[in-house]
């Protein structure tokens, strides 16, 4: 039953966008719209940090170098593989955090 | 006579080479999705949900962070309108995601259903990568991630606690430095700069006291909103 809830919820809310296109939208919506992908990214990377200091402190550098890995050579491979190697390393020298 | 014979097929063949893409650029993120499918495989057997019903969880509910919340609370035990609540709290974003996405595209209804079931975080990001945002990447990647979920599952279920934390690996890093990956070079000009601070900043004052999908929703709006008020480019 819980599961049927979970599903039947969720599918539900990934719908209704779908559902929801043939509504006629401002022009100002429309412009916002078209930044939703690099909103929705940048808002997806913050999250990834983590809601506590402690685990910011370890996953900011990694994010950092996959950053600027990804800036450089526009490669998804090299930085998730910089990114997640930062973490390794950091995770071995401070195993504390 | 040849190229008349060719072209209806090629135009054919086009959402379909699309939907490859889309499943193939994905595959790199299954070095996240399956260790953390395994995670929740192995801690739904310790809190006791069941192996039937947690690989029916990742069958149709298909959702990682809300499936990992679930267990957590089920085995703290909460009644029943807390998980649900929890579910849908953590996915809000995905309203303004599958707008986004048939905004873009446009789709046949049956399409929008289908899509919108493999509706997730990593199919949205990867399905940006491909290119324009098209419906096709964006249910190729999703079905892609729905087949490693499903295997991550099975395995942990499989395997039982046998494996240690897979976190400490960096795998529930992986997924985040792919959206950078895609995020990069979106990143044309002060215009996406500035919403893409903004969502980020917005995202991590809202995560202390809201829940992952409330943050991602602030942070999109805050971001989006922001490129709704700038100037439009070219105009005087």
């Amino acid at each position: 039953m819980l599961i049927a809830g979970m599903a039947l919820g969720l599918y539900v809310l990934r719908l209704s966008g779908f559902l929801l296109v043939d509504v006629r939208l401002s022009p100002a919506f429309e412009r916002g719209l078209r930044f939703v992908p690099v909103a929705a990214l940048a808002a997806l990377v913050a999250a990834g940090l983590g809601a506590t200091p402690q685990d910011a402190a370890v996953r900011a550098p990694a994010l950092a170098a996959g950053g600027l890995l990804a800036w450089r050579f526009r490669r998804p491979w090299v930085c998730v593989l910089g990114g997640v190697g930062v973490y390794v390393l950091l995770g071995a020298l401070y195993p504390a955090t | 006579m040849a190229d008349n014979a060719t072209t209806p097929s090629s135009t054919v063949t086009a959402p379909e080479a699309t939907f490859a893409q889309g499943f193939l650029a994905m595959l790199p993120l299954w070095a996240g999705a399956i260790p953390v499918g395994i995670a929740f495989g192995v801690a739904a057997v310790s809190s006791g949900l069941g192996p039937v019903a947690a690989q029916a969880m990742s069958l149709f509910v298909f959702s990682a962070a809300a499936q990992l919340s679930v267990v957590a609370l089920v085995a703290g035990g909460s009644p029943a309108l807390v998980p649900l609540l929890t579910t849908v709290l953590l996915n809000v974003h995905m309203l303004l995601f599958g707008l986004a996405a048939a905004r873009a595209a446009r789709p046949r209804r049956g399409m929008r259903m289908l899509t919108a079931f493999f509706l997730t975080d990593g199919a949205f990001a990867v399905a940006l990568g491909v290119g324009r945002l098209a419906l096709p990447a964006l249910l190729g990647a999703g079905v892609s991630m729905y087949l490693g979920w499903n295997i991550g599952t099975a395995l942990g279920l499989l395997l039982g606690d046998t494996i240690s934390n897979p976190r400490r690996a960096g795998v529930d890093l992986v997924a985040p430095l792919m959206f950078l990956a895609v995020l990069a070079p979106l990143l044309r000009g002060w215009p996406e700069l500035l919403c893409a601070l903004l969502a980020a900043g917005t995202t991590l004052c809202v995560l202390q006291w809201l829940p992952g999908g409330l943050a991602v929703l602030a942070g999109c709006l805050a971001g989006s909103l922001t490129g709704a008020a700038l100037p439009v480019r070219g105009a005087r």
